[in-house]
């Protein structure tokens, strides 16, 4: 089989490659190690999602992919996708996509420079990315245009103006977003409507979003949620030149010198496959496509390293009133306040109100310490109060360190023979740091709206911060040595393999990375079809 | 493999402490949060089928010798009083855990805490 471009991955980023490589002209061979998933399919199990996986995923992956993660003590431990430090995201088409919430962020201008703003804390590898917002700009208002975003650009203060407005107006305020938009211009503080990628009205021929209490973690049963699944991908199908395979998992890419001529894949009934095309675009998430260029034989002491995510922070307030009024998703209040400009403190990030948390998911990890787990006070606690609680949320700007990692496993292979990734180090004390002035700002904003009790602490010492947000591991950069990608999102010292993921993010942002890794994956398709 | 029924008989009890119902409210078992912390202990749970084993039957080892009978046909205030010698067991808390967590994500006890039913 030959084509002209094979994309690995069907998230967001390899979603948005297939489509405009496809509208090029290209021939598409569109790999994806998951499958295609229905809303029935993908169930609505309180246990078993990408919000709370207690004991699996409704959108992968299975048991089939294992990794090892290792600890501070330097031993060992193999993890399955729903265990501690797994720092998993969906495998299936549309990736995330398909069960996020849908925060549609743009970062800000600061988060492209970071390094020039803040410096190099010692033992970090903070740099700046080489592109700057204006050179995404335009990418993100291709992206918000054609995947269907809901917002209030002229509210986005903190950002350059908008070019285009978002195509759909935000969704109706709720009861919690009314009290905290009240509590903030107390504090004078400025907010706005949270920008979402689902259909606050019909759009591009799918209906609105009917506003269930379920939506993160979750499909949407009309297929109101804009994701990867339901715009960019089956379009690029539609063209005839994408030929989507699911249930492929890639072994390696095949490299002679610099150059790539194709791919090795297992395909669903296991046969291996090879398939070869002009063009190689890793679009596997910073964990997975940092193990296939290992595993691909690549070299650069940067490949791998400065994994990040979100370091988040969370509190939460009991209020005198009802707050449940069941309209999901149920974050719509924000601000940005705080992302950049604090005094002795690195980055910082956007705060807002939270989605709907299910019942047990708030059992398991809001309630607040005083409550006791187990005995009629422990009902009558989450009875009296579930609905009368609100949490701000926010995602700091990691400072990223080199020793946060993707490195092969020496020992543990999956299913198909591959080497597991091995995952290692934490992010840098630094966004600990940044993370309790957030933190101490959310509590602010929560007594400002009238929360009588306040509870959640911020983290005290730093982790490993990949999860759903993964970023960092293929750093973007002019510098081979500092780099593994260049500003084209080509990796140094090859002349066709290109990376479209969250890998290349050089720092995350303050902010949910979709819309960026969606930006740049256009970005970076559109720079391919223009050179050849 | 299924537990002992006598000991599926008093793991219902030890859930309806977990979740206790009342007059209109349900409990644990009303919920179907025991049967499926069963169900778990021939899936996700199997590796902790012995420890519940142990557990339950040490539970009413310990109430034949304090009252004379087994713990599921103690009155609640004793079977709380049994718990809660277990507090400090990280086991007892993690059955706990189980337990709550298959309540609060069922239908009945999902509507207790006011999800879905507030419009």
């Amino acid at each position: 089989m030959t084509y002209d471009v094979i994309i690995i991955g069907a998230g967001a980023g390899g979603g948005v490659a297939a489509n405009v490589l496809t509208a090029a002209g290209k021939r598409v061979l569109l790999l994806e190690r998951g499958i295609s998933q229905t809303f029935a399919e993908t169930g609505r199990d309180p246990l078993r999602n990408q919000r709370m996986s207690l004991y699996g995923h409704n959108a992968g992956p299975n048991a089939d992919h294992p990794r090892v993660v290792e600890q501070a003590d330097g031993s060992s431990r193999v993890v399955l996708p729903w265990q501690d430090g797994y720092q998993g995201n969906a495998a299936t088409v549309g990736g995330g996509t398909l069960v996020y919430g849908g925060q549609a962020w743009r970062y800000h201008p600061n988060d492209f420079r970071m390094r020039s703003l803040y410096g190099q804390p010692a033992g970090s590898s903070l740099e700046d990315w080489p592109i700057g917002y204006d050179d995404l700009a335009p990418h993100y208002e291709r992206i918000e245009q054609e995947l269907g975003v809901c917002g209030d650009a002229q509210a986005m203060t903190h950002l350059p103006a908008y070019a285009r407005s978002y195509p759909m107006p935000p969704l109706a305020l709720t009861r919690q977003g009314t009290l905290h938009r009240r509590g903030a211009t107390q504090l004078g503080w400025h907010t706005f409507p949270v920008p979402l990628a689902l259909n606050s009205v019909p759009y591009a021929d799918r209906p609105a979003c009917i506003r269930c209490e379920w939506c993160v973690g979750f499909a949407c049963p009309v297929d109101a949620k804009n994701g990867s699944h339901n715009t960019f991908i089956p379009r690029a199908v539609a063209s005839g030149k994408c030929n989507l395979v699911t249930g492929a998992m890639v072994e390696h890419i095949v490299t002679k010198g610099g150059h790539a001529t194709g791919v090795v894949y297992f395909d669903q009934d296991n046969q291996r496959v090879t398939a070869e095309a002009e063009v190689i675009v890793v679009a596997a998430g910073a964990v997975e496509t940092a193990r296939l260029l290992l595993h691909s034989g690549f070299e650069s002491g940067q490949l791998g390293r400065n994994l990040q995510g979100h370091v988040y922070i969370s509190a939460n307030g009991l209020f005198d009133e009802s707050l449940y009024d069941g309209l999901g998703p149920g974050v719509s209040t924000a601000t940005a306040r705080w992302s950049h400009g604090n005094d002795g403190i690195i980055g910082g990030g956007m705060l807002a109100d939270d989605f709907i948390v299910l019942p047990v998911i708030f059992w398991k990890r809001d309630l607040p310490p005083h409550v006791p787990r187990w005995g009629l006070a422990a009902k009558h606690w989450m009875r009296d109060n579930y609905s009368r609680t609100a949490g701000l949320k926010g995602p700091i700007q990691d400072i990223p360190s080199p020793e946060a990692r993707v490195t092969l496993d020496p020992s543990v292979k999956d299913r198909w023979g591959i080497p597991v990734a091995r995952l290692s180090g934490a992010t840098h004390p630094e966004s600990i740091r940044t993370a309790q002035f957030l933190h101490a700002k959310a509590v602010e904003w929560l007594r400002a709206s009238g929360a009588r009790e306040v509870w959640g602490e911020p983290p005290a010492a730093p982790y490993l911060s990949g999860g759903q947000h993964q970023a960092g591991t293929c750093r973007m950069g002019h510098d081979p040595r500092l780099s593994v990608v260049d500003a084209s999102c080509k990796v140094h010292g090859t002349d066709n393999v290109y990376i479209a993921d969250g890998s290349v993010h050089v720092t995350n942002g303050g902010f949910n990375p979709f819309l960026t890794i969606m930006a740049n994956a256009h970005r970076t398709a559109e720079g391919i079809t223009q050179r050849w | 493999m299924p537990l002992p029924s006598h000991l599926i008989t008093t793991l219902s009890a030890v859930a309806d402490r977990i979740v206790p119902g009342e007059e209109g409210t349900p409990g644990a078992s009303a919920a179907g949060a025991d049967t499926a912390v069963q169900c778990l202990l021939d899936t996700d749970l199997v590796s902790l089928r012995d420890d519940y084993v142990l557990f339950l039957t040490q539970l009413d080892i310990e109430s034949q010798v304090a009252f004379g009978t087994s713990f599921a046909a103690l009155d609640t205030e004793k079977q709380d009083m049994l718990l809660s010698t277990f507090q400090s067991s990280a086991f007892f808390r993690l059955l706990v855990e189980h337990v709550q967590e298959q309540f609060w994500a069922s239908p009945l006890g999902s509507a207790l805490a006011g999800f879905g039913v507030d419009r």
